[in-house]
């Protein structure tokens, strides 16, 4: 993984000497609290409902022991001893002090860590394929055009007063896993018609009130001219983007309403001047620098392993719970005899995404012994241990186990992404938390899990969509219906390469009537499947009509 | 809920330093424990409240002071809306954090269950 | 008002006319950049000095026919986190190559200070809440950056 040079190194050290005066200066009254949020939000720090909330980030999802370990240090010093991983892949910490918060960035930069940008009207946390760099199906490692991507837009002169937040995604495989569609900006790393590797732009992809899928703006560009056509869409969007409406300023709208084709057209005109005015190379990417930072990505020295390992045969063989776990857990590693290994965030009933400093530790340890010391977070808020051995995944499982990591259920019915909620977020109009909970205590059974297969239930507390519910194959909004929380079903969302948003299936539910409700969706499903067809595939099948049928004919009875 | 109750308000913000929540007592001071707020029925004495959250926020004491609704509840102010009230308990999630179990420790020196 | 220029206060010799006012033959004056359009009579050559107010819903390229007789632009930031100026600022400074002043009005923040002169800016107007200091002091917050094209100096980015 990235390395910080001395530039990256002092460069964040001069962040957090920045931000120390800026909180003095609040702290003093010489800045107002109007004066003072963007700059607070430019460090990732929020007030919420109960309390200031830091969000830490973690580019492209990459973390090392080391940090993980102090995270979990940070967690216990200067907050309530856990986290919360984000559907950005990012850390949240719900109970700093603002008077801390200096010193919680000073512990994040001794380990090469910022919380920059993670919030406010600029360019957030570059994400990508967790499973980039060891993933069977990519095409090449997208991570180090993540990383160009964050150094470049790290306090970007003209793009940090944007109308809106912007945020960009980037895969490298056929298979989306991180969900570029629903991006600002989405990259894909593709060959064209003669084999040459580049980029593939999406643009326009988002969720909150009104979700969209990404369209192609460019169908293929040249690795080196990255750079230069990102500015020019970012100039584009600065000046045109709306300022009017704040529900009406995302880069999204932008595009709906001038056209797909028009859009293009701007930023190509803009491009071209770009290429103009810098002269011939200026605007490429230097091939020195992403040379350096390819470096650090290059994979690791593998051991030479056959494909199976006895021994872990021999242990599925003889303990069903952790081939249960290995079959829905670990996926296919690109080098022979490795495996990539999820661990669920998700315990049957629990709060998803949180993690306790002591099981962050837990991690980093795991991690250590077994992983290279490198662990991935997932923007469906669970983690990944991408270097392990075959020969070790007896280990890993007792070791995960133990710190209650073990659940067996990647992308099963109880794998629920779950934004926080009114539980903690001042946005929010309801709670999904306990959502998340009822709905995986009622399908906790490992039977019914198995029956049921893949099943993404996204829940979000409020139409800004943390939850990514509209990109659910089941998705939950909660609202306030004359001041009672009340919920939203939507139905065949996909945050997948084949992207769609969730239909609305009727009217909606108090939050008693939710798990009911998603039981029926769930057993229609069950009853008018194909063999081997998941939920999303039935529901593409046959459309909304049995579902909505089966949900509200109670009524009738 | 037939009868109909003059409108009741508390004034609350959170501290600026830790960004814990507050509410605005009857000697202009900041209480965690909305048991402690000031009451205020009619719209002079709200704005009058409003005024003295302002202050305080200019004060760089406190950021964000609003007004919510409460009721009498078992003599005690409740926050009407579900966000106000959880605001006044901490996460529904974690009982263990927050207020709610600052109170079960008996941090709000004032005894007995809080609904 | 007192003006900061290059990191120091500096004088400004610059009034601001509205309207279709005439010009008078000496004195430096900024004029709104509609008025080079609507009264081309604003461009004939005279002793002063010609400068603009370009309102931040314009394209900057409008400018460029007029760029080699205006020795001053002015950009507007109606709030700080309006940031369209620092993408205008760009375009006059970098794409149309303007070598004249580029002064950032209205609401910036001492804390954009970096940003505004990477971008092309190199004045600011002084205030009780931004005096000199603050803006140096904010500069001084910044001295290492990522991005190449956009530095105030060759010494603060990253070599390849």
């Amino acid at each position: 993984m990235y390395r910080y040079d001395e530039f990256d190194h002092a460069f964040v050290k001069e962040r957090v000497a920045q931000f120390r005066d800026q909180t003095n200066r609040r702290v003093a009254g010489e800045l107002t609290e109007d004066e003072f949020r963007p700059l607070r939000l430019m460090n990732g720090l929020y007030l919420q409902l109960h309390a200031y909330m830091l969000r830490i980030a973690v580019p492209y999802g990459t973390l090392s022991s080391k940090q993980m370990r102090q995270l979990a240090m940070i967690g216990d010093k200067w907050d309530r001893s856990y986290g919360h991983f984000t559907t950005r892949q990012n850390l949240q910490f719900n109970w700093p002090k603002l008077e801390d918060t200096p010193d919680i960035l000073q512990a994040l930069a001794d380990v090469e860590m910022h919380a920059i940008q993670t919030s406010g009207n600029c360019i957030r946390n570059v994400t990508a394929d967790h499973w980039a760099g060891v993933a069977a199906d990519e095409l090449e490692d997208p991570r180090p055009w993540a990383e160009l991507l964050r150094q470049w837009s790290s306090l970007h002169p003209e793009f940090c007063f944007l109308p809106r937040k912007f945020k960009i995604a980037v895969t490298a495989a056929a298979a989306d896993r991180a969900a570029v569609a629903f991006h600002d900006i989405g990259l894909k790393i593709i060959k064209n018609d003669k084999g040459e590797v580049g980029f593939q732009v999406l643009v326009g992809g988002g969720m909150g009130r009104t979700p969209m899928i990404a369209k192609v703006c460019r169908e293929w560009l040249p690795k080196g001219e990255l750079l230069g056509y990102i500015e020019a869409v970012m100039r584009v969007y600065n000046l045109y983007g709306r300022r009017d409406n704040k529900y009406k300023a995302r880069i999204k709208i932008l595009l709906h309403e001038e056209g797909d084709e028009t859009f293009r057209k701007m930023v190509d005109e803009e491009y071209q001047k770009i290429k103009a005015a810098g002269g011939s190379v200026s605007h490429l990417v230097p091939e020195a620098e992403i040379a350096r930072i390819e470096t650090y990505f290059a994979p690791p020295k593998y051991d030479l392993l056959p494909d199976t390992d006895p021994q872990l045969a021999q242990h599925l063989k003889a303990n069903a719970k952790m081939a249960r776990w290995y079959e829905v857990n670990c996926a296919t590693h690109k080098q022979q005899g490795y495996s990539i290994v999820n661990i669920s965030l998700k315990p049957e009933g629990g709060i998803p995404g949180d993690a306790t400093s002591e099981q962050m530790r837990a991690v980093a340890d795991i991690a250590d012994t077994f992983s290279l010391s490198e662990i991935r977070v997932s923007h469906a808020q669970n983690l990944v241990l991408p270097y392990v051995r075959k020969q070790d995944v007896v280990a890993v499982y007792h070791a995960l186990e133990k710190a209650g990591l073990a659940s067996a259920n990647l992308g099963l019915v109880t794998d629920i992404i779950a934004c926080p909620g009114l539980d903690y977020c001042a946005l929010a109009t309801a709670r999904s938390i306990p959502i998340a909970q009822e709905i995986s205590k009622r399908f906790e059974a490992p039977a019914r899990q198995q029956e049921i297969g893949d099943l993404a239930i996204k829940i979000s507390g409020c139409i800004n969509a943390c939850g990514h519910h509209h990109a659910g194959n089941i998705g939950i909004l909660g609202l306030d219906k004359q001041g009672k929380e009340f919920y939203q079903i939507t139905l065949g969302g996909s945050a997948d390469e084949t992207a769609s948003i969730g239909q609305i299936v009727g009217p909606g539910f108090s939050a008693e009537e939710v798990p009911a409700a998603i039981e029926k969706i769930v057993d229609t499903y069950i009853g008018l499947r194909n063999k081997g067809e998941t939920f999303l595939g039935t529901y593409r099948r046959l459309g909304p009509a049995p579902f909505k049928e089966a949900v509200y004919a109670q009524a009738a009875e | 809920m037939a009868e109909k109750r003059p409108l009741r308000q508390v004034l609350t913000a959170n501290l600026l330093k830790d960004g814990l929540v507050v509410f605005m007592t009857d000697g202009a001071a900041w209480s965690p424990w909305i048991e402690d707020a000031a009451i205020v029925t009619g719209k002079d004495s709200a704005l009058e409240l409003e005024g003295k959250g302002n202050i305080a926020a200019k004060a760089n004491v406190v950021v964000g002071p609003y007004l919510i609704d409460v009721l009498d509840v078992n003599g005690r102010p409740r926050a009407t809306l579900i966000r106000e009230h959880i605001r006044t308990l901490g996460p529904t999630v974690r009982t263990d954090l927050g207020k709610q179990a600052e109170r079960a420790a008996g941090g709000s020196g004032q005894g007995g269950a809080f609904i | 008002m007192p003006l900061i220029k290059n990191g120091q206060y500096a004088t400004d010799t610059w009034t601001r006319i509205e309207g279709e006012v005439p010009l008078p033959d000496d004195g430096d004056f900024i004029v709104d950049a509609t008025r080079l359009k609507d009264d081309p009579s604003v461009l004939k050559p005279r002793r002063g000095r010609l400068g603009v107010l370009l309102m931040n819903t314009v394209d900057a390229e409008e400018l460029a026919p007029h760029l080699g007789k205006l020795a001053l632009v002015a950009l507007e930031f109606p709030s700080f986190n309006d940031g369209r100026a620092f993408s205008q600022a760009r375009v006059i400074r970098h794409t149309l190559g303007f070598a004249g002043e580029i002064r950032a009005t209205g609401k910036p923040m001492a804390d954009q200070a970096s940003h505004l002169l990477r971008c092309g800016f190199d004045a600011f107007e002084d205030s009780p809440r931004q005096p000199l200091e603050v803006w140096q002091r904010a500069l001084a917050a910044v001295p290492r950056v990522y991005q190449r094209d956009y530095a105030a100096s060759k010494d603060q980015v990253r070599k390849p």
